[in-house]
């Protein structure tokens, strides 16, 4: 059932199987598996069924860092969430994002990419892309990649029937959560706010938050702070180890015609580091994405190659010369999208504004530092080595890299992916969430989403966010059989 | 032939008018020629002087040909002041660091913008221009005024107006928001963000003349113009401590700065993460230098002194750390010049005097105070403290080591080292304690330090002391320090902005500083004559 009458819900103290709250790709794929198991679902969505300006605008928040970042865009307040306006990427985590990669740097989970596997099909039925496509290296540092494209799938729209029709679920629109109440290490209720104010008090077994990668951190900060403390049971970690992917371009690049590059629908062609790389080089992961450009483009490029390598730019231009009209040299931008550091200081936390309903706006403070400006400047200069050594082409590492200047503004800086705040940890003083996704301290209590990553590679997070939703829910179910 | 030559004699006037025709015909075309070259001249000289014209009015740092002159304090002339730094190696008095103290005060006022919010000094302009230098001239020169008057001293820094009043002016001008002479806002990496720091430090140490007698109104807007610096982000590295300056000290003060205190842990926590060890912290992307002396560890001073549990205990050991080394890289001839704002030089002594409250037991007293004494000794004497300021140079003005974003009153963070010296003696009557021997007074050591890197070597036959840096890229090599050149200075007049060498591999890439490397040797070059004079005087 699919209403907007949260007083309708809230009568009778129902006592429902699960409560979850937040309608995004984490939410919807969990309420729909533990329905399919007769689990009466509430699935509460403070938003409506398309967005709402005012409603939006609850997503406002502050930003305490040197890059465009605005919580505003990057999220979306409506049924199916920020799926309603995402561009379809998936990609598979490595193996290695899982393990320990770099000494000092805590980016290993406590699960490995095994532990994901058994949904890894059925989260790509759900998104509608194709199985893993296989890798092929690119000399021994390097490997091509593939992406892999969902059309993309907006969870609303995509189940919204079902939700109309299933009989265990109901999904309330305009239903905010506001607050946690615990007792004795258990959720007795939580609160939800309608639209006009009013406030519910809602009981469940089981309670998932599956608001996105800011509202799980900025939910549990603010119910711990109203509960004397008493939600996380170690709170040094909540709402810190925040991540983005960073997106830049690092520069560009002429390829020969001999460059095994094929380039995708979105005229991209992607190349990862390999793991054994990572580790040697002291870098995190990183998508190097080679983005084709126009002929006219390409001559440009060499020109300014040529500024910096008079030789190189002699010799390629007489080279475009005889084969630009055969298209067999190509300019490339390279882009990038990398891994991360988690560090404890980019976290979010409780501003001193308050939004509609009186909870406290996210204040999120993000910035990049040393390690980002290694691992871009490795991969760009992998790419390049591995370019001329095969003389296949010659990248150009834009200055802003190669001299210690600041980040570009200018650039796309960040990839909307928010992950960590909750971070999964075997350790309840490392982490928010036990390897399943359960609150540490609480017995009913769950996280889903891409707050839970301890580190966040450098994939696009939502295939990893269905798999680690699918593996949750089916945690609860087998909790319950 | 007769014919021939008839013929050729009636002939003649033709060729020969032709000639001469052809002949006005290649004048007129190279008077042509001539008149079209001055032409196209003339109009090259034009779009040369528009282009010039249009670079020095559109381009240039704002307020770069008002420039200062230079004057002389004369109620504490500067040649008191040589003559009694003259004796340092002698040890130092109190009365000698008051008048240090007050013929700058003198000249600071002889500086002073009519409203009092900003000091112009002389000297060579930043790229920030001539209101953000004259900013630095008052906010640079507020703590040790602070110091000055908690210590009781108040003089009169023009008819009929005390410092505090002075002080107190320039504040309700600076930070008021219609003043013609207002700061102006504090954003991300301004100017203002620098200046903040010490302006709520010296607000917070002086707050019996300087706060409490401000009207609330006026307050508020100090506090509001303060708060630009919790509200926007620092540099990575020392700017993290101008925020928890500001911060602490506005809390101190009675100001409600709560909704930063999740800010200001962030910054502490990437402050820390910079923290390689034994109180050095990495100044990206440069790496170390004395920024950690003169502005991580006199901050962590200045913020237990306003908030007694700062930092805890980590902050005293890590302190205690860094002073019990950096001591030794104090000598009679001042110390191994490496990094950014060498002209900063006195400052460097800061934290063992800081580190006798903060680290007791890090270093005798004693030896704290003798760095003090000859690092103010060997500076002075070299021309540090001249018209009443203090020069950019490691001794006398050098524009070859003056950052462009250094402008005339930068280098009054040297008085960081005194500033303190005065604020402990006051409280503990510091400057009477016996001085001791430095270790490089004492005997020959190395020392390798494990956080740096660098290896140290003291040697008390000469004084000497060197830096070896064994992570230097070109050992072999020495980058030379670049010049200020003719060209340079035609470049600033052209273009109305600095333009100096860019020093940074000399000063952070050799693998190898010393007291008597060619850096250090630039303040031999310098000596003063008066100085000397005066050493031979005192001695007799």
């Amino acid at each position: 059932m699919l209403t907007q009458s949260l007083p309708e819900v809230a009568q009778g103290q129902r006592l429902w199987d699960a409560c979850i709250i937040g309608s995004g790709p984490a939410g919807i794929t969990i309420a729909r598996r533990l329905s399919a198991r007769g689990w009466r679902v509430l699935l509460l969505e403070a938003g409506q069924a398309q967005v709402e300006p005012d409603l939006q605008a609850d997503q406002r928040g502050l930003v305490m860092s040197d890059l465009p970042l605005d919580p505003q865009v990057s999220r979306l307040r409506c049924l199916g969430g920020s799926s309603n306006h995402w561009g379809g990427f998936c990609q598979a985590l490595d193996p290695i994002d899982f393990e320990p990669k770099v000494a000092g740097l805590p980016t290993e989970w406590p699960i490995r990419a095994s532990d994901l596997l058994p949904w890894a099909h059925e989260a790509e039925q759900i998104l509608e892309i194709g199985p893993t496509p296989p890798t092929q290296a690119y000399g021994d540092q390097l490997r091509i990649v593939q992406m892999r494209y969902s059309p993309p799938v907006q969870f609303g729209q995509k189940y919204r029937g079902w939700m109309e029709r299933d009989p265990t679920t109901v999904v309330v629109l305009g239903a905010c959560v506001t607050d946690l109440h615990e007792r004795s290490g258990t959720i007795r209720s939580i609160t939800a706010t309608d639209r006009l104010g009013r406030r519910f008090e809602l009981r469940s077994r089981q309670v998932v938050l599956c608001c996105g990668g800011i509202e799980n951190a900025r939910l549990l900060l603010w119910a711990h702070a109203r509960s004397g403390g008493r939600i996380v049971s170690d709170p040094t970690t909540l709402g810190r180890y925040w991540c983005e992917h960073p997106h830049f371009t690092l520069g560009e690049a002429v390829l020969d015609g001999e460059a095994p590059f094929t380039y995708d629908a979105w005229n991209l062609a992607w190349l990862m580091p390999q793991p054994h790389a990572i580790r040697r080089l002291g870098m995190l992961n990183i998508g190097l994405r080679l983005v084709r450009r126009s002929r006219e483009t390409t001559q440009q490029i060499i020109h300014r190659l040529a500024c910096s390598a008079p030789e190189l730019g002699q010799h390629l231009m007489r080279q475009a010369g005889r084969r630009v009209g055969r298209r067999l040299v190509c300019g490339v931008l390279l882009r990038a999208a990398w891994e991360q550091v988690p560090r404890p200081w980019n976290r979010i936390v409780l501003s001193h504004e308050l939004d509609r309903w009186g909870v406290p706006r996210p204040e999120i403070h993000w910035r990049l530092d040393e390690q980002d400006r290694h691992t871009a400047r490795t991969g760009a200069t992998l790419l390049g080595a591995e370019l001329a050594r095969r003389g296949q082409g010659r990248v150009r590492i834009d200055d802003w890299l190669r001299a210690d200047a600041g980040w570009p503004v200018d650039d796309e800086t960040v990839g909307n992916h928010h992950m960590g705040g909750t971070r999964m940890s075997r350790d309840p003083h490392e982490g928010v969430v036990d390897p399943n996704g359960k609150v540490h301290g609480l017995s009913n209590l769950h996280v889903a989403g891409s707050s839970v990553f301890p580190g966040c590679g450098a994939a696009n997070p939502t295939l990893t966010i269905v798999q680690l939703a699918l593996r949750l829910a089916d945690h609860l179910i087998g909790q319950h059989t | 032939m007769t014919p021939r030559a008839t013929v050729g004699s009636h002939a003649a006037p033709g060729p020969s008018t032709s000639r001469s025709t052809t002949s006005s015909h290649a004048h007129r075309l190279r008077l042509r020629l001539v008149r079209l070259a001055a032409l196209l001249l003339g109009l090259l000289v034009c779009v040369a002087l528009a282009a010039t014209l249009a670079i020095r009015t559109r381009s240039g740092a704002p307020g770069w040909s008002e420039r200062t002159p230079a004057r002389e304090p004369r109620v504490i002339p500067r040649a008191d002041i040589l003559n009694r730094f003259a004796g340092a190696a002698q040890g130092l008095e109190r009365e000698d660091y008051r008048q240090v103290a007050l013929h700058l005060i003198e000249g600071w006022a002889l500086y002073r913008s009519p409203e009092g919010a900003r000091a112009h000094y002389p000297g060579l302009p930043s790229d920030a221009g001539r209101e953000a230098d004259g900013l630095e001239g008052f906010a640079r020169m507020l703590p040790l005024a602070a110091t000055l008057l908690m210590r009781g001293e108040d003089p009169e820094v023009a008819a009929g107006l005390k410092l505090s009043q002075a002080l107190r002016a320039g504040l309700i001008a600076g930070t008021a928001t219609d003043h013609p002479a207002r700061w102006g806002t504090v954003q991300a990496y301004s100017p203002q963000y620098v200046e903040s720091a010490d302006i709520a430090l010296g607000l917070w140490l002086a707050r019996p003349v300087l706060w409490e007698p401000l009207s609330a109104e006026q307050k508020v807007r100090v506090a509001q113009w303060l708060a630009g610096t919790m509200a926007n982000l620092p540099h990575d590295g020392n700017w993290m401590v101008f925020p928890l300056m500001v911060h602490r000290s506005l809390r101190a003060l009675g100001v409600d700065v709560s909704r930063y205190d999740a800010r200001m842990q962030t910054h502490w926590e990437r402050l820390m993460h910079l923290h390689r060890g034994r109180g050095w912290f990495h100044d990206p992307p440069h790496g170390f230098d004395y920024y950690n002396a003169w502005s991580i560890h006199n901050a962590f001073y200045w913020l237990r002194r306003i908030d007694p549990g700062f930092g805890g205990a980590l902050v005293s050991e890590i302190h205690g750390e860094f002073a019990g080394f950096l001591r030794h890289l104090i000598s009679p001839q001042g110390h191994p010049p490496l990094g950014r704002s060498t002209c900063y030089r006195m400052a460097l002594v800061a934290p063992l005097l800081a580190a006798l409250e903060m680290a007791p037991g890090a270093l005798p007293a004693g030896q704290a105070l003798r760095a003090l004494d000859l690092s103010w000794g060997w500076f002075i004497a070299h021309g540090a403290v001249q018209a009443g300021g203090v020069t950019a140079g490691l001794c006398q003005a050098d524009p070859a080591l003056q950052a462009r974003y250094s402008g005339p009153a930068s280098c009054l963070w040297a008085l960081r080292s005194l500033t303190i010296a005065l604020d402990l003696d006051h409280r503990m009557g510091l400057l009477d304690e016996p001085r001791e021997r430095l270790p490089v007074e004492r005997e020959a050591f190395v020392l390798r330090h494990a956080a740096t890197g660098w290896r140290v070597e003291g040697n008390p036959a000469t004084g000497q002391v060197w830096i070896d840096m064994p992570q230097a890229q070109q050992p072999e090599q020495v980058p030379r320090l670049l010049e200020y050149t003719w060209t340079d200075r035609a470049m600033e007049w052209l273009t109305h902005q600095p333009r100096r060498p860019d020093n940074r591999v000399a000063l952070y890439r050799r693998a190898r500083y010393g007291t008597d490397d060619d850096i250090a040797l630039r303040c031999h070059r310098a000596t003063e004559p008066a100085g000397d004079r005066l050493v031979s005087s005192v001695d007799r």
